[in-house]
């Protein structure tokens, strides 16, 4: 029983401390002390814990009637005999005294917050009868905390919230069920990622016996989980939830829900809970099984310096670093998918993408090609503004020339003024001279041409004015 | 699953050692979600078969769900080529590559797998036996970042102590000269060229600007193959004690809570 409440107390300790700080805002920043008032003998929670489950016990059979504390107090002080009847008194006063707790509620609404605070944090309430006799109850808040502190460790009463996914669809409450279903899913991690941690650790012997005594429990449980979900997803599949939910979402217009969804919600969890099974059996397999080997710490930095003194072979290192250390292939593993992109597809996208017949005279139907295209588009316009003067390739770009409708043709033109026997106007009266650095010049979306531009002038008389390349 | 989808998965494999379908702290390498589709898509049988496939190669193919694992994301799963345990690594994995990187001005291969062995006992030190973690522990790979500095400080203090014993003490010559001659920030240099085959290797990954952490791969295969390789050549309990004597600033560091050297259950 205290182990429970030690969870559950732990859990809430911080969040106590800083309700309590006094700190205001912008204050500076001091170091916290961590040093709790008190005795650190831990007797007054043991006393608490005690009368907790005592009442928790006296209420099973009395129905949230009163309870007498009298055998309690006499049980504690006959328990520990330093104790003596204002001791445990003190304890009862504590527990069934309110204390206030400030907090902010969010107006939402408004968009502005509120602080608002609550007295309900007795635990047990009482009741003198003549002064002689102590009565006491536990109250709601009292069930709660007891109903928590259970929780917190056992997650053998899991399915009790999976059973929960059915009622939320009996009563076509559907937007609880996405959050049902994840937090449900966060507790099966958190129990399977415990198991884990067991199954890692070196000793363990308690935890470890604990979940071999109650294994079938927790099978059990583990089951109860499996069938509230299917029976959630299959009542999914009846005709009266999907009329609900149709209801449902009409009057939830925009919630971005639907039954799809939900039902893809439930199959993880599904999955998930079977993924937990799988898990848990393995586990008991395993801890059952007397080869489990587990390594714990090892001092490695006290290892290292041993291999000082007795260093290994070379070869024994080399044996270390291929079974431990780094690795690097040999080899390079390529996949088609590195490939992809490097090389610019140089297919012609203007051809015609009819296949080829056999025996068909090629010559015949041959397609102009890409270049042939883009010389017999651009050349008439190249050639009236070289007889102007001279172009480059910047200023091409600008012009035009390196599309074709919507097409890039930068290739082409690039090509034209490396090689402008292309526009096959008699080579030798193009020339053209590299100027370096010049050019800058954005030619589509996202792509830059940067360096050194290239000039071409059309030589009509000798002696012109620039150098040839 | 067919050979054109094994193919594709070894080859990626190859390269980055681990696929993740939904990935914690980077992004989605090129092709990864459909790798991972198809892992997903072919079941427990194809992991089978993709493991028959690697199994001859010395290799296991280990997938991971969120819920056997912390730090998975929700829904998510991963799956790491580890080497196997009980089989040798494939002849296509080269210590040479390893020993290269890790060679300054004219080192020799000696040298070379020294200083490789020396700052990684030192590392799996900061990984492990720092943070009182037991090396079958692999969900601790989640909590185990640490700074470049960090541990170029303690290779530092390591060859410190190394100095401090001295030769008279029964140190091998050869090692303590390779560990002694080092000159200006030749440690810091050797520690980045070991961090980046680490990294390369998929066993470290690189969370932050000078800042690594082991990735789940890294702790699979050290908890699989620590017992059966590196457990055997520590030296014995006796010699250890014998050797930690020498050199107070490793006693002090206080390790009480070790399990030397294994515990089987």
């Amino acid at each position: 029983m205290t182990k429970d409440w030690i969870s559950y107390l732990t859990a809430a300790f911080r969040l106590v401390d800083l309700h309590d700080s006094a700190r205001s805002f912008g204050s500076a920043p001091t170091s916290l002390k961590e040093e709790r008032t008190g005795r650190s003998d831990g007797v007054w929670l043991h006393l608490a814990c005690h009368l907790l489950s005592y009442l928790d016990e006296c209420d099973l059979e009395t129905n949230e009637g009163w309870n007498p504390i009298g055998p309690f107090v006499k049980d504690m002080c006959g328990r520990h005999g330093s104790l003596n009847d204002d001791d445990v008194q003190l304890v009862i006063s504590y527990l069934s005294t309110p204390t206030e707790v400030y907090f902010i509620k969010d107006e939402l609404t408004k968009d502005q917050l509120r602080v608002a605070s609550t007295k309900d944090t007795a635990l047990i309430e009482r009741r003198s009868i003549r002064g002689q006799t102590d009565l006491c109850r536990l109250t709601q808040r009292g069930r709660l905390a007891i109903t928590l502190a259970k929780a917190s460790h056992n997650w053998l009463y899991t399915h009790h919230d999976a059973d929960k996914l059915m009622t939320a669809l009996l009563y076509g409450e559907f937007h609880d069920i996405p959050k049902q279903c994840a937090s449900l899913g966060q507790s099966i991690r958190a129990f399977a990622h415990e198991i884990t941690r067991t199954m890692e650790q070196p000793g363990q012997n308690e935890v470890i016996a604990h979940f071999l005594d109650r294994g079938n429990q927790y099978l059990d449980s583990i089951r109860k989980v499996q069938t509230a979900v299917q029976n959630a997803r299959e009542q999914l599949g009846t005709a009266d939830v999907r009329e609900r939910f149709n209801q449902w979402f009409e009057q939830n217009e925009g919630v971005g829900l639907d039954l799809g969804m939900i039902r893809r919600t439930l199959d993880e969890l599904m999955q998930t809970v079977e993924r937990l099974s799988r898990r848990f059996s393995a586990f008991l397999h395993q801890v059952t099984d007397t080869q489990r080997e587990v390594v714990g710490a090892i001092p490695f930095e006290k290892a290292a310096l041993a291999f000082v003194f007795q260093p290994p072979s070379l070869a024994v290192m080399d044996m270390l670093t291929g079974n431990l250390g780094a690795w690097l292939l040999e080899m390079c593993f390529g996949a088609p998918e590195d490939m992809q992109g490097i090389l610019r597809a140089e297919i012609d996208r203007h051809q015609a993408s009819q296949p080829k017949v056999f025996g068909e005279d090629a010559g015949a139907t041959r397609e102009r090609t890409v270049m042939e295209l883009f010389v017999h588009e651009h050349r008439d316009a190249m050639f009236s503004a070289l007889k102007a003067g001279p172009v480059r390739l910047g200023t091409a770009l600008t012009m035009g020339w390196a599309k074709i409708g919507d097409q890039c043709h930068l290739t082409e033109l690039v090509g034209v003024y490396s090689a402008p026997s292309w526009l096959g106007h008699g080579t030798d009266s193009i020339q053209l001279t590299l100027k370096p650095g010049s050019l800058d010049a954005r030619v589509d979306g996202r792509t830059w041409l940067a360096g050194d531009d290239i000039e071409m002038q059309l030589i009509q008389e000798q002696g012109g004015n620039n150098e040839p390349e | 699953m067919n050979l054109n989808d094994m193919g594709q998965l070894h080859a990626f494999l190859m390269r980055y050692r681990c696929i993740e379908s939904r990935p914690r702290s980077r992004k989605l390498r090129r092709n990864e979600s459909e790798l991972a589709g198809i892992l997903i898509e072919a079941g427990a049988e194809g992991l089978e078969k993709m493991n028959h496939f690697l199994a001859g190669q010395g290799l296991d193919l280990i997938e991971f769900t969120d819920t056997d694992m912390p730090g998975i994301t929700t829904g998510g799963r991963v799956w790491v080529l580890a080497r196997s345990p009980e089989a040798t690594p494939p002849a296509f994995f080269s210590i040479d590559q390893v020993m290269t990187r890790m060679k300054l001005r004219d080192d020799t291969r000696e040298i070379a797998a020294v200083w490789y062995l020396h700052i990684w006992l030192i590392h799996l030190a900061l990984l492990y036996t720092h943070k009182g973690r037991a090396v079958s522990a692999v969900s601790g790979y989640l909590d185990s970042a640490f700074e470049e500095e960090t541990l170029i400080q303690g290779v530092r203090d390591h060859i410190e102590r190394v100095r401090s014993i001295g030769l008279d003490a029964g140190a091998e010559k050869r090692v303590y000269e390779i560990l002694t001659d080092e000159r200006g920030t030749d440690i810091a240099k050797r520690v980045r060229a070991f961090l980046g085959l680490m990294v390369d290797s998929g066993l470290l990954g690189c969370a932050d600007s000078g800042v690594y952490e082991q990735t789940l791969l890294g702790a699979v295969e050290i908890s699989q193959s620590f017992s059966r390789t590196l457990q055997h050549i520590l030296p014995d309990e006796d010699a250890l004690s014998n050797i930690v004597n020498l050199s107070a600033p490793v006693a002090e560091k206080g390790e009480e809570e070790e399990a030397w050297p294994e515990e089987t259950e």
